[in-house]
């Protein structure tokens, strides 16, 4: 089993992950992408801003790959988040398992990002065309 | 009194109109209790706080957690990353 947790200011370079998490032992290897969209119902996004408390962005992110590794059979594993300034299609996360069968991988790859979506300390400001910017911070 | 510091990030951030507050409080008051104390210093942040999360020393706590001299707390405000 291994296991890669990063945040950074970089390009994500996904296919360098990919090869990372392919192993013999695992039949499946799924690769989620989150990128920034441009349009959200009427809004358009000129631009995000991410950013992070990194210390503990970084432990719940481990955290979080832990409690997946040992419920789906996970492999390996790897996690980066990007920060800073991203524009629409760029990719803000990649989240790339490994496990014997697909449906763990599946099913893996949707728990983490659920789970990040939830408690990682990472923030998202939202910047329009017409440059009114917004902290995304959801009500629920 | 002890003497702490509270971080601030993102929409937080911008309400208190700065990243780092140094403050005296109580010794022994809670994570509950210095979230009220803030809102009564920043009103604006007051539906940040009832829903944000808080670490000390850069560990995630439960609001009963009792801060000590120089703690530092980190107010986090609901997440938005992914």
């Amino acid at each position: 089993m291994s296991m890669r947790i990063k945040l950074t200011n970089e390009p994500i370079a996904h296919e360098e992950m990919v090869e990372n998490c392919r192993t013999k032992s695992a039949g499946a290897i799924v690769l989620f992408l989150g990128t920034v969209r441009e349009i959200t119902g009427t809004e358009q996004t000129l631009f995000l801003e991410y950013e992070a408390f990194a210390p503990v962005a970084e432990k719940t992110l481990l955290e979080i790959a832990e409690e997946a590794t040992s419920k789906w059979g996970i492999q390996k594993i790897e996690i980066i988040h990007r920060l800073g300034i991203l524009y629409p299609g760029e990719t803000s996360i990649a989240v790339c398992v490994s496990c014997p069968h697909r449906a763990d991988a599946f099913a893996a790859c949707q728990q983490i990002m659920n789970k990040i979506k939830e408690v990682v300390p990472i923030w998202k400001k939202e910047t329009s065309p017409k440059g009114v910017s917004n902290w995304i911070h959801p009500k629920n | 009194m002890i003497k702490i510091s509270v971080v601030f990030f993102a929409g937080a951030r911008d309400i208190v109109g700065q990243n780092r507050l140094e403050m005296q409080i109580p010794a022994l008051t809670s994570i509950a209790k210095l979230r009220a104390l803030l809102i009564e210093k920043f009103p604006q942040l007051e539906s940040l706080a009832t829903r944000a999360a808080f670490a000390v020393n850069e560990i995630l706590v439960l609001t009963d957690t009792l801060l000590v001299e120089n703690d530092e707390v980190a107010f986090l405000p609901a997440v938005s990353g992914g």
